[in-house]
C-alpha cells in the first residue's frame, strides 16, 4: 500500500504580506476568500492529498513561496468504506483532460504537400506551410475537448521572413567590411531583446483558446536585462550561476504571458534548477568516461596500421550525437517539468512529468528513423514528440474554463517573430 | 437552407455555448443557442471569415462581431463557401493533402528531386561557390586544419634537415611549374596515420615521415606530390567541404520541422555519399599525376610501386569489411594502377 502524502498549510509566514498570501491561496487551491483568510490568519487547512510524493512536494514549495507555513505529512491510506477523503484531491481540483489527437499518417500528407509546394515556389509557400503546421498541432491539442487555435496571417509571415532574410544578408556582408563588424555586433546585442519580445508577442497574440487570444507584454529594459545581462553573468560565473539565468528566463516568459486579461504567475525554487545542473553534469561526465574507454580500446588495436578514418568519423559523430541528445533530454525534461509545475493562472494549476530516459529514447529513435528515411519520417517524429509532451502535462482545475475575459485588440506585426525565427530564437515551449 | 450544429464562442469571454447555425438562400446567417433558442449572432454570408480546413480539425467561422462558431460538419461549411465564393486553389491543396495517390506521387517527386539535386545540383553549385571564395578563406582553412592535425594526429617531423632539403630541391621544379596554386610542402611525423600524404585546400601539402621512409626513390615521392597537386589544381578540398555543407543544409531544410535534433544527424548520409563521390576526385588526381609524369618523362611506374608497397604495409583493419568497401575513398588499387603500369616510358 503506497503511502499518501498530505500537504497542510497555514498561517502566513512571518514577514510575508497577508493580502498577497490570500490572493495566492485562492488561485493555487481554488478556495473562496473566507477560507483563504482563515487559513492565513491561523487556521491550518489541508491543501491536497495524494500518493504522488513529488507532486505534493511541489505543491508545498509553491505554497511556501506564496508566503505560507507548510507541512507535508505522510498518512496511512484509510481503507474504511465510509471515508470520502480517499478520493484524492478533496474534490477541489480535478484533472482536466489534455490530449493530443493528431496522428502521423494524417500529418504526413499535410507535411508532404507543404514540402513539395514550398520547393516548387522556391520557399514562398513556406509561410502558408508554417501556418498549416501550427494549425494542425495547436488544433489537435485539446483541453477539455476544445482545441487551441493558431491565427497568424501567412502573408505577414512572408513579409517577416523577407525582412529577416535581408537583415541576415546585411549582417553577413558587414562581416567583410572590418569597420562595420563592431557596430554590427553591438546592433545585434541591442536588437536581440527587442526581437525576443516581438517574437513572443506575435506568437502569443496569434494563439487562442475558446476564441480568446493569449497575450505577451514586456518592456525592452527588462528584456535587455534578462536576455543580454543575465546570460553574461551566467557566462562569467563559468556556469555556476547558470540555473539563476534559466529561472530568470522562465519567469520572464511566464509572468508576462496572459490568457485574455488574466496573467500567469510563476513561483519556482532555485533548487530545482541546480538539480538540473547536477544531473547534466553527471550524465555528461559518465558519457565522457564511456567514450574515452571505447576509443582507447579501438585505437590500441591498430599498432602500426593506419587508422580507418571512416570508423573514427562515425565514432566522432556518435559521440557528438550522444552529448547533444543527452543534453537536450535533460534540459528539455527539467525545464518543461519545472515551468509547468511552477506556473498557475486563476485557480488553474499545471503538472508535468516528462522522463529523461523516455525522452532520450524517443529523440534517439526519431533521429535514427529520420536519417534512415532521408527525412521522410519527420512528420511522424514530430507527432510522436507532441503526443509524448502533451500526454505528460496535466491541467488541474475545478472550474470549467469559462471564467476568462478577452483583452483589447492590439495590432501586432509578424516581423518580430519571423526575424526571431530566422535567427533561430525559438523561445517558449 | 443549410443547417448545422457546433459550439459558439463570443470572443469576449471564454464561455462555450452549444449552437445551431442556419443559412438560407437569401438572407443572413443566424447562429442560435441550442438550449434556449436565443439568437447569438447574425451576419451576411459575405461578412463571414472561413479559413480553409485542415484534415481532422473542426471548421471555424468567424463573425464580424469577433465571435466564432466551431463545427465538425465540414460538408456544410464547404457548401457555405461554395455559395459565397468558391476557392479552387484551396480545394486543390486540400485534395493534395488528403488523398493517398497524390501523396504517393509527391513522395516519388520529392525523392526524385532530392536525388537529382544531391547528385547533380549540389556538386555543380559547390564547384561554383568554391571557385568564388576569396583567397583568405583558403589560407584560413589551411591554417586551421593544419593546427588541428598537429594537435591531434601529427607530430614534429623526425626527418633530418638534409633529407628535407634534398626533397624540397627535388620538388622545386614541380612546385614552380604550378606556382599560382600557392603550394607549400611540409613534413610531419605521422604517428598513428602511418605513411600518408594530404593536400589541404589552400595548397599546403603534408608528407608524413613514414611515407618518405617507404619510398625507395625520390621520384616515387614526386609522383605522389603530383597526385596531391592534382587535388589542389581541381580544388577538390574546398569543393568537398562546400558540398557537404550544402547537402546537410538541404536535408535540414527538408525535414526542418522535425523534433529538432535530427539536423545534426543528417550529416551522416552526407558523409557516406560524399565518400563515394571522392573516388571521382581520386581518379582525377591520378590522371593529373599521370599527365605530369609523362610530360616530365618520369616513369609512371614510380607511382605504382610506391602505392603497392604502401598497400602491403597497411593491414586492412578488422572494422573495414563491408563498411570499409563503401567508405574507403581510394578506388580499387588494381584499377588505379593499371594506367600507371600500362604506359611505357614516353
Amino acid at each position: 500500500m503506497p503511502d499518501r502524502y498530505r500537504v497542510v498549510c497555514g498561517p502566513v509566514r512571518d514577514g510575508c504580506d497577508h493580502e498577497d498570501a490570500i490572493e495566492s491561496l485562492i488561485q493555487i487551491l481554488n478556495i473562496d476568500r473566507d477560507e483563504a483568510e482563515r487559513c492565513v490568519n491561523g487556521e491550518i487547512i489541508v491543501a491536497d492529498e495524494s500518493d504522488d510524493q513529488h507532486a505534493m512536494k511541489h505543491l508545498g514549495g509553491l505554497l511556501h513561496s506564496a508566503g505560507l507555513e507548510v507541512k507535508i505529512k505522510s498518512v496511512k491510506q484509510d481503507m474504511s468504506p465510509g471515508s470520502a477523503k480517499s478520493a484524492g484531491v478533496l474534490g477541489r481540483n480535478t484533472t482536466m483532460p489534455l490530449k493530443f489527437t493528431g496522428n502521423g499518417r494524417e500529418y504526413f500528407k499535410i507535411w508532404l504537400t507543404n514540402t513539395v509546394l514550398s520547393i516548387l515556389t522556391l520557399g514562398v509557400y513556406s509561410a502558408w506551410a508554417k501556418v498549416k503546421r501550427n494549425q494542425y498541432f495547436f488544433g489537435h491539442t485539446k483541453l477539455d475537448g476544445v482545441g487551441f487555435e493558431y491565427l497568424a496571417d501567412p502573408k505577414r509571415i512572408l513579409l517577416g521572413r523577407a525582412i529577416g532574410l535581408a537583415l541576415l544578408i546585411a549582417y553577413y556582408l558587414s562581416g567583410h567590411v572590418p569597420l562595420l563588424i563592431i557596430p554590427a555586433v553591438i546592433t545585434a546585442i541591442v536588437v536581440f531583446p527587442w526581437l525576443i519580445n516581438q517574437s513572443l508577442k506575435f506568437r502569443m497574440h496569434n494563439t487562442a483558446h475558446r476564441n480568446i487570444r493569449f497575450r505577451f507584454k514586456a518592456g525592452y529594459k527588462e528584456a535587455f536585462v534578462v536576455y543580454a545581462l543575465w546570460p553574461i553573468i551566467g557566462g562569467i560565473s563559468l556556469g555556476t550561476l547558470w540555473p539563476y539565468v534559466v529561472r530568470r528566463h522562465q519567469q520572464f516568459v511566464a509572468e508576462h504571458t496572459a490568457y485574455g486579461t488574466t496573467a500567469f504567475k510563476f513561483k519556482a525554487s532555485i533548487g530545482d534548477y541546480y538539480g538540473m545542473l547536477g544531473v547534466l553534469f553527471l550524465v555528461l561526465l559518465g558519457a565522457a568516461g564511456v567514450f574515452t574507454v571505447c576509443l582507447s580500446l579501438y585505437v590500441s588495436d591498430l599498432e602500426t596500421s593506419q587508422i580507418n578514418m571512416s570508423v573514427v568519423t562515425l565514432f566522432a559523430y556518435g559521440k557528438v550525437a550522444f552529448y547533444y541528445f543527452a543534453f537536450s533530454a535533460v534540459h528539455k525534461v527539467f525545464t518543461t517539468n519545472i515551468l509547468f509545475r511552477s506556473s498557475y493562472i486563476d485557480r488553474i494549476r499545471f503538472r508535468a512529468d516528462l522522463g529523461i530516459w523516455s525522452y532520450f529514447r524517443l529523440l534517439l529513435v526519431n533521429t535514427i528513423l529520420i536519417v534512415l528515411t532521408l527525412g521522410l519520417y519527420s512528420p511522424w517524429a514530430k507527432v510522436k514528440m507532441a503526443q509524448y509532451k502533451i500526454n505528460h502535462i496535466q491541467v488541474l482545475s475545478a472550474a470549467d474554463l469559462s471564467q476568462f475575459a478577452a483583452a483589447e485588440e492590439e495590432n501586432v506585426s509578424a516581423v518580430g517573430e519571423e526575424i526571431g525565427g530566422f535567427f533561430d530564437l525559438e523561445v517558449g515551449l | 437552407m443549410i443547417e448545422f450544429q457546433g459550439h459558439w464562442y463570443d470572443g469576449k469571454t471564454s464561455n462555450r455555448v452549444r449552437a445551431v447555425c442556419r443559412a438560407g438562400r437569401a438572407g443572413p446567417v443566424v447562429v442560435a443557442s441550442e438550449d434556449d433558442g436565443r439568437i447569438l449572432t447574425t451576419a451576411g454570408l459575405d461578412q463571414l471569415t472561413i479559413p480553409n480546413g485542415l484534415s481532422g480539425l473542426a471548421r471555424q467561422i468567424t463573425f464580424p462581431d469577433g465571435s466564432k462558431l466551431e463545427t465538425l460538419d465540414n460538408a456544410a461549411v464547404e457548401e457555405l463557401i461554395r455559395r459565397h465564393k468558391p476557392r479552387p486553389v484551396a480545394a486543390i491543396i486540400r485534395r493534395l493533402e488528403t488523398r493517398w495517390p497524390y501523396a504517393a506521387a509527391s513522395v516519388i517527386a520529392l525523392v526524385g528531386f532530392l536525388y537529382l539535386f544531391s547528385v547533380y545540383g549540389v556538386p555543380a553549385a559547390a564547384k561554383a561557390i568554391a571557385a568564388r571564395l576569396p583567397r583568405s578563406v583558403y589560407t584560413a582553412a589551411d591554417n586551421l586544419t593544419l593546427q588541428t592535425l598537429d594537435a591531434r594526429f601529427l607530430g614534429q617531423t623526425k626527418l633530418t634537415a638534409e633529407v628535407q632539403k634534398r626533397l624540397k630541391a627535388h620538388f622545386e621544379p614541380t612546385l614552380k611549374a604550378h606556382a599560382r596554386l600557392g603550394l607549400k610542402v611540409v613534413f610531419r611525423h605521422g604517428g598513428k596515420l602511418g605513411a600518408n600524404a594530404f593536400a589541404l585546400p589552400g595548397g599546403t601539402i603534408i608528407f608524413t615521415d613514414k611515407m618518405v621512409e617507404l619510398a625507395e626513390h625520390d621520384d616515387e615521392l614526386l609522383s605522389v606530390l603530383a597526385h596531391e597537386i592534382g587535388h589542389v589544381h581541381y580544388n577538390h578540398g574546398m569543393r568537398s567541404v562546400v558540398r557537404s555543407s550544402l547537402l546537410a543544409f538541404t536535408l535540414m531544410a527538408i525535414s526542418g520541422d522535425a523534433s529538432g535534433s535530427s539536423e545534426l544527424f543528417l550529416g551522416l548520409p552526407v558523409v557516406i555519399l560524399d565518400r563515394k563521390r571522392s573516388r571521382g576526385f581520386e581518379t582525377e588526381a591520378d590522371d593529373f599525376a599521370l599527365q605530369y609524369l609523362k610530360a616530365r618523362r618520369i616513369d609512371p611506374r614510380n607511382f605504382a610501386n610506391l602505392m603497392r608497397r604502401l598497400a602491403k604495409t597497411s593491414q586492412p583493419s578488422g572494422g573495414d569489411g563491408f563498411l570499409g568497401g563503401y567508405l574507403s575513398t581510394h578506388p580499387e588499387l588494381e584499377d588505379r594502377l593499371k594506367a600507371f603500369e600500362a604506359d611505357r616510358q614516353g
